[in-house]
């Protein structure tokens, strides 16, 4: 799938995407408030979706998660999921549900990194690199190196913190889970008005997620 | 000298003789005639069961009782008494004979239930399966299939199964209904166009994972639009197009010609208002209405939790189902096309948050739908069609278009009789038997 020029209508209402941050038991998944605002900001900003004006929190195990088949969770501290947690994702990502996870510790091997890793891999079986030629990269904004790196892994301390892949779990060609190590929670936690002095911008990766999700 | 004991049979040797001779002068005077006159045969009464003629003829043979039938005089009425509906080849065998100036005069015992079949069977994404037998409201039919038994129902009847073999037969009250199963293949590739949102994701899921290949426009900016496929609307390429609202309008505009050449689309919601489309839409879309909150996760009404923009049909447009007394989902044939409007919108929230089963609900639903539409290939005239040319789906119907009705009479048919004729052999070897017994006894007496 790739996205190309169009002459459009006006984009009609009724089917709006609402930005949803995932809630569990352990942990802390309320670790990065503004990633909602940024990237509900560059969803606006860039295209013609039907954008909810601020997201919603939805607690993993709550039915409520059908609602947002695309949900996002973050956080620092050791995740593990409850049994109701555990059933509702596995029911969530089984009925066509996208999982994006991102580790907010920026770091290798680190404790959510770890945990988190484990406990989706017992839902969905053990999570693969994602190739950076794939349409997740290409389907607004072109990244032709994969995933964007973020300022947290190019330091400049020679700690060797860049993931080049971000990782994954398919079912029929279709992506239920992505997993990323890169840290966008931080970087997608500027306020929205400060992101103009950024020199890459990478909340637009976001928009190729939202984008990816709403069309695949 | 003999005695008078030994002499008296002797003295009636000449009078057996006498009798003999007279006997078989007669019988082969008797034989003389038998031969030299023409049989006058009836005209013997046919029954039929199914495919058989069965002639109650009292000449013996059968080549010679239907050449008997054949022969007989013109304007002569055969009595025709049926079993049940006569197969095909018998009603034709019937038809020759009244067109050979012959009146049939058809009775039968019972009334014949006029029954219909028709069977057909979906190959590809959608694959089903389905049988309609027509009759009578109440008629009891026991369908088969050429594996064997099915069912026993009241007609009229719709059977849904998971396949047909290749030959379906209805029977009632001695009336025998048979249809070969068309097989339908429609095309499998599709084209989803609209703006890129939940549905349009959960539409070409569902699509996908039915086995359709689809081709994708979505609309997401101003200027991009994410593609997937070709997404010029092609009428080599595309079975199906489905319109889910108003955006992506080349596509739109595409429709009409697509669809007046043969091709299906679904239009959904808001997708009808669309100008380019006023010519092909089932109805004109209504005013909005909020489904039931939580009635997606219902197993038995899911879509009642959907927001619906009732179809307000057209003259020409075909109700399918509805919902609170407004029209959920219409259907409208365009020339050689044919479009279903679908008033229900944002259906992946069934898939979602519905029922156990509603992922494959949901799947079934919309493979349904465009299987419903997509553009058929014509049916290819094979070998086996023309040998299914010889089964009669409604042969009530088909004697009484070709003959006509029988006429209800309780009472069966007496068989014609012949009258007595004699039998030239056997009259021939009478008299020679006898003129040779008269040629010894006269010879017996001389001697004496």
């Amino acid at each position: 799938m790739t996205a190309r020029a169009h002459g459009g209508s006006p984009l009609a209402t009724g089917d709006r995407f609402t930005f949803a941050t995932v809630q569990y038991e352990s942990g802390d998944w309320d670790s990065a408030p503004l990633v909602a605002a940024n990237v509900i900001d560059a969803v606006a900003r860039f295209t013609r979706i039907d954008v909810a004006p601020s997201g919603t929190v939805v607690p993993l195990a709550s039915e409520a998660l059908l609602r947002h088949p695309l949900a996002f969770l973050t956080g620092h501290l050791p995740v593990r999921f409850t049994a109701a947690e555990r059933t509702m994702l596995g029911r969530y990502l089984d009925r066509g549900g996208l999982l994006f996870v991102d580790d907010h510790n920026h770091d290798v091997d680190g404790p959510f990194h770890r945990t988190c890793t484990e406990e989706l891999a017992r839902v969905t079986g053990a999570l693969r690199p994602i190739p950076n030629t794939h349409a997740l990269y290409r389907s607004f904004f072109r990244f032709e190196n994969g995933p964007p790196n973020t300022s947290h892994e190019l330091n400049g301390w020679g700690d060797n913190l860049v993931h080049e892949q971000l990782l994954g779990a398919e079912r029929d060609g279709r992506l239920r889970v992505i997993y990323s190590n890169k840290d966008y929670s931080s970087e997608w936690s500027f306020h929205p008005e400060n992101r103009k002095f950024l020199s890459v911008d990478n909340v637009r990766f976001g928009v190729n997620l939202v984008v990816y999700a709403l069309t695949r | 000298m003999p005695s008078r004991a030994d002499a008296a049979p002797r003295r009636t040797l000449p009078t057996i003789a006498t009798a003999l001779q007279a006997i078989g002068v007669t019988a082969a005077a008797v034989c003389a005639w038998a031969l030299a006159t023409p049989a006058s045969s009836p005209v013997p009464a046919v029954r039929v069961r199914g495919d058989s003629l069965v002639l109650d003829a009292p000449l013996g043979r059968m080549r010679d009782a239907l050449a008997t039938l054949v022969a007989a005089a013109p304007g002569e009425t055969l009595q025709v008494t049926l079993d049940g509906a006569p197969a095909l080849r018998a009603t034709m065998t019937l038809r020759a004979l009244a067109g050979a100036g012959h009146p049939l005069a058809l009775r039968t015992a019972a009334p014949l239930p006029a029954i219909a079949v028709a069977a057909r069977r979906v190959e590809g994404p959608a694959a089903s399966a389905s049988l309609v037998v027509a009759g009578d409201t109440g008629t009891i039919v026991a369908i088969a299939d050429a594996a064997g038994a099915l069912d026993s129902l009241r007609a009229p009847t719709l059977l849904r199964a998971a396949s047909l073999a290749s030959l379906v037969v209805a029977r009632a009250h001695g009336v025998r209904a048979t249809a070969p199963v068309h097989t339908i293949t429609p095309g499998t590739r599709v084209l989803v166009a609209g703006r890129a949102g939940w549905e349009s994701r959960f539409v070409i899921a569902a699509l996908e994972e039915a086995g359709w290949q689809v081709d994708a426009l979505l609309d997401v900016a101003p200027t991009v639009a994410v593609r997937q496929g070709s997404t010029q609307l092609d009428s080599a390429r595309h079975a199906a197009v489905i319109a889910l609202d108003g955006a992506a309008p080349a596509v739109l505009r595409a429709i009409p010609d697509f669809v007046r050449g043969g091709g299906g689309a679904v239009l959904v919601g808001s997708a009808a208002a669309s100008g380019a489309l006023l010519g092909v839409r089932a109805g004109a879309p209504g005013a909005r209405v909020r489904g039931e909150a939580g009635a997606e996760a219902s197993e038995d009404e899911p879509r009642h939790g959907l927001d619906l923009v009732p179809v307000v049909t057209g003259a020409r447009a075909v109700p399918i189902e509805s919902r609170d007394g407004a029209i959920a989902i219409a259907a409208a044939r365009h020339v050689a096309g044919r479009v279903v409007q679908v008033g229900y919108e944002d259906s992946w929230r069934w898939r979602m948050a519905g029922a156990d089963d509603a992922p494959a609900a949901h799947r079934r639903w919309w493979s349904a739908l465009v299987a419903g539409v997509a553009r058929t290939p014509p049916l290819a005239h094979t070998v086996r069609d023309v040998l299914h040319d010889s089964l009669d789906a409604a042969p009530v119907a088909t004697l009484a278009a070709t003959i006509g009705l029988p006429r209800v009479v309780a009472a069966p048919v007496a068989p014609a009789r012949a009258p007595w004729r004699p039998e030239p052999r056997l009259l021939a070897v009478i008299a020679l038997l006898s003129l040779a017994g008269a040629w010894v006894l006269r010879r017996l007496a001389g001697v004496a």
